[in-house]
């Protein structure tokens, strides 16, 4: 059955689905809650506009991954974004900075947050393909094909990334 | 746990404002709405389109005058002529015309040509022309006009030289002027003997000699067949 934004259900109901899918990939690729947001805004406006029919629910999350990808890839590379300052938005995130002050929450705040340190210190062009990866578990095939590179060019670069977390976490469970 | 399971417990952590970002979307998409009444276009009143048509019909007008009237006489004045006073500039080819019209006419050798050259003005020679005389051979020469047409303050009278050749006339024009002081009562007998130097446009000085009323091209390089000597009234 096919699915389209006026023949299911509300275009409220789609964003509320994946407007954090989006934001997620947006925010990996440029490490501010407040462009994350912009980037977000801009990929459900172009979805509206582009009024798709989808084959299936999961043609529609490529889709939306696509376009946040390729909308978070062209806000980065805009001459505004280059020439401002950035902050370290970490301190940001208060379910990783407090919350639950028990022993074990505490732990797994400090692995997160490690976590989420070292994929942030990645260069961009790992970071996406280990989000994908790792986070929305795509496979390489699907991130290719998503991102529009080669399969081999994402192969590599998560392997990349591997080598890099390993040194920064002081970790080896990647598979 | 594995780095998989840190990595989403990390980024699950990321959460966006959702309902601020689906109120934003709306507002965006509200503005980019496109506007579905147009403003309606004023219509055109019809003194309007009148004007602009007799506007348009007048600039028309105007640049073909200048095309064809105009543009025409500046070039000729201004550049054809080199630098030579308008006044002085006839167009050959209707002089050469003319008198070749009165040569036919009267036939060469010493013709009298202010007889012939009433008729010349009638064929469309230049109306100042008041004598003209094809160079031949036996005939090197050309009368000069007896009796010009100078009364009154108006004496000066202009001699040119022509060729037969019409596409090299421009380049060896001549347009000598001789002339006598205002005022002074001068004939043509009064020249006799007299060698008028005058030069063609690109600056080659030759010499008209005067004698027995006739005006001869004294320069043998310069002398060609064919040529024309006209004489001409301001």
């Amino acid at each position: 059955m096919e699915i389209s934004l006026k023949t299911s259900e509300s275009f409220d109901e789609v964003m509320r689905l994946y407007v954090p899918t989006v934001y997620r990939i947006a925010f990996e690729r440029l490490r501010n809650a407040a462009d994350a947001d912009d980037v977000t805004q801009e990929v459900f406006v172009r979805y509206f506009k582009a009024d798709k029919t989808f084959e299936s629910e999961e043609h529609r999350r490529f889709f939306l991954i696509r376009v946040a990808v390729n909308c978070a890839n062209s806000f980065a590379k805009s001459s505004w974004f280059k020439n401002r300052a950035h902050t370290d938005e970490l301190e940001n995130f208060p379910e990783l900075s407090a919350g639950d002050t028990t022993a074990d929450n505490a732990e797994k705040n400090e692995r997160s947050r490690m976590v989420l340190e070292a994929v942030l210190k990645l260069p961009e062009k790992y970071r996406t393909a280990v989000h994908l990866f790792y986070f929305e578990d795509m496979s390489i095939a699907q991130i290719a094909e998503v991102t529009g590179q080669k399969e081999t060019t994402v192969k590599s670069r998560l392997m990349r990334a591997r080598e890099k977390l390993k040194k920064l976490l002081n970790r080896d469970d990647f598979e | 746990m594995s780095f998989k399971d840190d990595y989403k417990s990390a980024f699950g952590s990321v959460s966006p404002d959702t309902d601020k970002i689906i109120a934003e979307v709306h507002n965006k998409l509200n503005e980019n709405a496109p506007v579905m009444i147009r403003a309606e276009r004023k219509k055109k009143p019809v003194w309007a389109i009148v004007g602009s048509v007799a506007g348009a019909a007048a600039c028309i007008a105007v640049a073909a005058f200048v095309a064809v009237r105009i543009a025409p006489n500046f070039l000729r004045d201004n550049l054809i002529t080199n630098g030579v006073s308008p006044e002085n500039y006839y167009d050959i080819q209707a002089d050469a015309n003319a008198a070749g019209t009165a040569g036919a006419a009267e036939g060469y050798g010493g013709a009298n040509v202010n007889d012939a050259d009433t008729d010349a003005k009638f064929s469309g020679g230049n109306p100042n022309m008041i004598a003209s005389e094809s160079l031949e051979d036996g005939n090197e020469s050309a009368a000069v006009p007896e009796t010009p047409d100078n009364g009154g303050s108006d004496s000066r009278v202009f001699i040119k030289v022509n060729t037969d050749d019409i596409s090299a006339a421009r380049e060896i024009i001549i347009n000598g002027s001789y002339y006598v002081s205002s005022g002074e009562t001068v004939s043509f007998d009064d020249i006799s003997g007299d060698i008028m130097r005058i030069s063609d446009i690109d600056g080659r000085w030759f010499n008209i000699v005067f004698d027995d009323n006739r005006a001869y091209v004294s320069d043998e390089d310069w002398w060609k067949k064919g040529q024309m000597i006209c004489f001409y009234r301001e």
